[in-house]
């Protein structure tokens, strides 16, 4: 007996040592991802796209990783920024949807005027990208919405090196990034990175006029890491169109639009485990819209040209700590947040503007008890109040409130969610100086609250995972524009979303996941797709790379016009020419029968993604 | 009959306990790279002393079969360092972990396991292999390089 164990205990030994070693360095690489520090389970419906994916697919901008949203997916707004729509609905309220870069939020603007833009923000210097729905978003410590995109850089003590990468697509745009990322010594390192890229659109046609959406962009990030101290500096500009403006009739002659967002952020950890942070965020918006149909605004009539220029800065103190303890972790913590607005417009010959500013003071706790191996109860609070100087604006108090229950059973999870969270009213519709301008403001009006009750399941086996996810929404104060009106609350509205997904991993390196989605109102009625779904696809062969993804989107009826249901066959191939070099490309809209969206006053829908085909290099050093 | 009964029931038991310390021994990825790098350059032992520069990492080698870790850099086989660690008038076998300790102790460590260009990578410097008369088994000749 003696003989044979000590002959199995070789054998398992030899099975043990005789494994490839490459796919254990692999293991390895997936094993240290920083989602696994990172991923927060307990925090809502959470997503992972991992650097490998990213690699995959090619992505260049958030606007890539989108695509493959299910609940809210991407469009775009009139003014060609990044709309984020729930199936049958509008569009998700601008501050519903929250990004950042590690800790900092770079979606801070209270007037909105900065805006959205996903394809502004390039991702070559990301390592990896978590997102989360059905969120109080309270354990990110800051601001609330209902989704969160949180984009990680890359670590230097990873990276050691510096990569380039040039690309360009058949319409004549180009897209140079570069980055470097490096330890100095055991207790300093930095990322440095930038980017500049020109995209040429399809440009479209209404009774004449062109309806552009070129745009020039320019992107930089660098960190310094020492000790426990962390300096990080970002920004973006874009320049660019705005593809219809905002003429009644659609008939635009200029609709330029330049945006310059800047921030620093210093980050903190002390002995004791208090972490803060402090940070500066700047944004310029410089717009010009003429239109010699007319453009009808709320103070001045219908008018041919507006001009705005929109100064904004947002200054941040954040404390947080986490108390742990082998079955406990609660998370408190409080900010300050101080925001200034100066606006100027012009209406033809009027000149008009104003300035003003707020203060947002926020207490947050959380806490998450394990009750036992498989069962974690979580439970959240926080209390906001908005202090504005102008008495044209009612002050405000907020909170924010969730239950939440997670149980593993073997390879299931099951998550159940009850979220009383509110939307932050921007100041571009609250307040507009002393007269009203494009639009009749309302600093009387509620914000938005909306109370999610949310249930999924998932399984996760070796090679198989499936994913159902449905949320019932009650709206409460939905803030909506009415010509005589202004800004107004309306009564409150109920909506039901599902989704269901399922992935197969065939290979290490290989699988296919297929989901569908359907989103309905109250009323019944579809302002966009009202289901939808895709197949993806990352597939490895040697030194080949591939990631084909098809969307498809139902078919949709707004303002008097239809579009017909839509497929996007985006599809990319890598050739790795060696360790360090590789060569790409990429097909977007392959079919060109990808998603349109429909404007007030066009009688054609707009392709959210151009028909276009990519080139890549990556060199790494 | 009954003999063959216990064999059989023998066979089941010992098939039970190969499965479970199978399971029992699904480590980390980290533990099985160390594991190998180690099982590799020593062989012949059956404990292998380490010395670590890292005190949460002396906690990840007192995990693996086969290794004591050792208070004292006299008594160890191999210092495992990841930190500024001071290797010149060193006799020991040295393996570097982290770029810049592989960088900076390239003359004397035997090998580096490290991330460089987002990648995880594993060298053993050819020279110092020969210095040491080690010869590392067929599945780990490809990670051998002339370093200078």
């Amino acid at each position: 007996m003696k003989k044979i164990l000590i002959l199995m205990t070789l054998g398992k030994t030899f099975l043990l040592g005789s494994e490839n070693f490459d796919a254990l360095l692999t293991s390895y690489e997936e094993e240290s991802s920083g989602s696994k520090i990172t991923k927060s389970e307990s925090a809502g419906f959470v997503d992972l796209y991992t650097r490998k994916d990213l690699d995959r697919m090619q992505a260049r901008t958030l606007g890539d990783i989108t695509k493959l949203f299910t609940i809210p997916f991407i469009s775009r707004t009139s003014l060609n920024t990044t709309l984020f729509s729930k199936p049958s609905q509008n569009g998700v309220p601008t501050s519903g949807v929250r990004i950042y870069i590690n800790d900092h939020d770079i979606t801070p603007s209270a007037y909105r005027s900065g805006a959205m833009i996903c394809d502004s923000i390039t991702l070559d210097f990301i390592d990896y990208v978590e997102v989360y729905r059905s969120s109080a978003s309270i354990e990110f410590g800051n601001e609330p919405s209902t989704v969160v995109i949180k984009l990680y850089t890359k670590r230097p003590a990873k990276e050691e090196g510096s990569k380039i990468r040039l690309t360009g697509d058949n319409k004549g745009s180009a897209y140079l990034s570069a980055y470097s990322a490096k330890t100095l010594t055991g207790e300093m390192s930095y990322l440095a990175y930038a980017n500049v890229n020109e995209i040429q659109r399809d440009v479209y046609y209404n009774q004449g006029a062109a309806l552009k959406s070129d745009s020039s962009n320019r992107n930089f990030y660098a960190n310094l890491n020492y000790r426990s101290w962390t300096f990080e500096i970002g920004g973006f500009t874009s320049r660019g169109d705005s593809l219809l403006g905002l003429g009644v009739n659609v008939t635009p002659e200029t609709t330029k639009r330049d945006v310059n967002y800047l921030y620093g952020h210093i980050t903190k950890k002390f002995d004791n485990g208090v972490r803060a942070q402090v940070s500066v965020d700047s944004i310029v918006t410089d717009a010009q819209m003429i239109d010699r149909g007319g453009i009808i605004t709320a103070g001045y009539g219908s008018v041919e040209s507006y001009k705005f220029n929109n100064s904004e800065n947002v200054y941040s103190l954040i404390l947080d700590k986490t108390f742990k303890t082998s079955t406990n972790s609660l998370y408190i913590g409080g900010f300050v947040k101080h925001k200034t607005v100066a606006v100027d417009e012009t209406f033809d010959g009027a000149s008009t503007d104003f300035s003003t500013n707020y203060t947002l003071y926020s207490l947050f706790l959380e806490n998450k008890y394990d009750i036992d191996t498989t069962t974690t109860l979580v439970a959240s609070l926080k209390g906001d109040t908005y202090r504005y100087e102008t008495k044209s604006i009612k002050d405000t108090n907020e909170y924010i409130f969730r239950l939440g229950a997670i149980k593993n059973i073997d390879k299931f999870q099951i998550k159940a969610f009850y979220t009383r969270t509110y939307y932050t009213a921007p100041l571009s519709v609250l307040y507009s100086g002393d007269s009203d301008t494009l639009y009749k403001t309302n600093g009387n009006l509620n914000f938005s609250q909306p109370t999610l009750y949310s249930l999924g399941v998932a399984y996760r086996g070796k090679k198989h995972f499936f994913n159902i996810r449905s949320s019932y929404i009650v709206l409460s104060n939905p803030i909506k524009y009415d010509m005589q009106e202004g800004f107004v609350n309306k009564n409150q509205t109920n909506y039901t979303q599902y989704e269901a997904s399922y992935t197969y991993k065939y290979t290490k390196d290989s699988k296919i996941s297929l989901d569908a989605y359907y989103g309905q109102r109250e009323d019944l009625e579809e302002y966009s797709a009202p289901y939808g779904g895709h197949i993806v696809a990352y597939n490895s062969y040697g030194d080949f790379d591939l990631f084909n993804l098809l969307d498809y989107r139902a078919g949709y009826s707004n303002f008097g016009v239809s579009a017909t249901p839509s497929y996007d066959w985006t599809s990319s191939i890598v050739y790795h020419a060696t360790e360090d070099l590789l060569f790409g490309l990429k097909g977007e809209n392959i079919l060109d029968k990808g998603y349109k969206q429909l404007y007030r006053g066009l009688e054609y829908g707009i392709n959210v993604f151009d028909r276009k085909f990519w080139l890549n290099m990556e060199y790494q050093f | 009959m009954a003999k063959y009964g216990v064999s059989v029931l023998k066979f089941f038991i010992l098939l039970f306990i190969f499965t479970i310390s199978l399971f029992a021994s699904e480590q980390s990825a980290e533990k099985r790279v160390y594991a190998s790098i180690l099982k590799a350059l020593f062989p012949e032992k059956t404990i292998v002393k380490v010395w670590s520069d890292k005190s949460e990492k002396g906690a990840l080698f007192s995990k693996l079969d086969g290794v004591r870790v050792v208070a004292q850099k006299k008594d160890a086989d191999i210092l495992m360092i990841f930190g500024p660690e001071d290797i010149e008038n060193c006799d020991k076998m040295i393996f570097a972990n982290g770029y810049l300790v592989f960088r900076r102790s390239k003359g004397k460590a035997i090998g580096g396991f490290y991330w460089q260009k987002g990648r995880a990578n594993l060298t053993f410097i050819k020279k110092n292999l020969e210095k040491e008369g080690i010869r590392l088994p067929k599945s780990l000749e490809k990670y051998v390089e002339d370093v200078e």
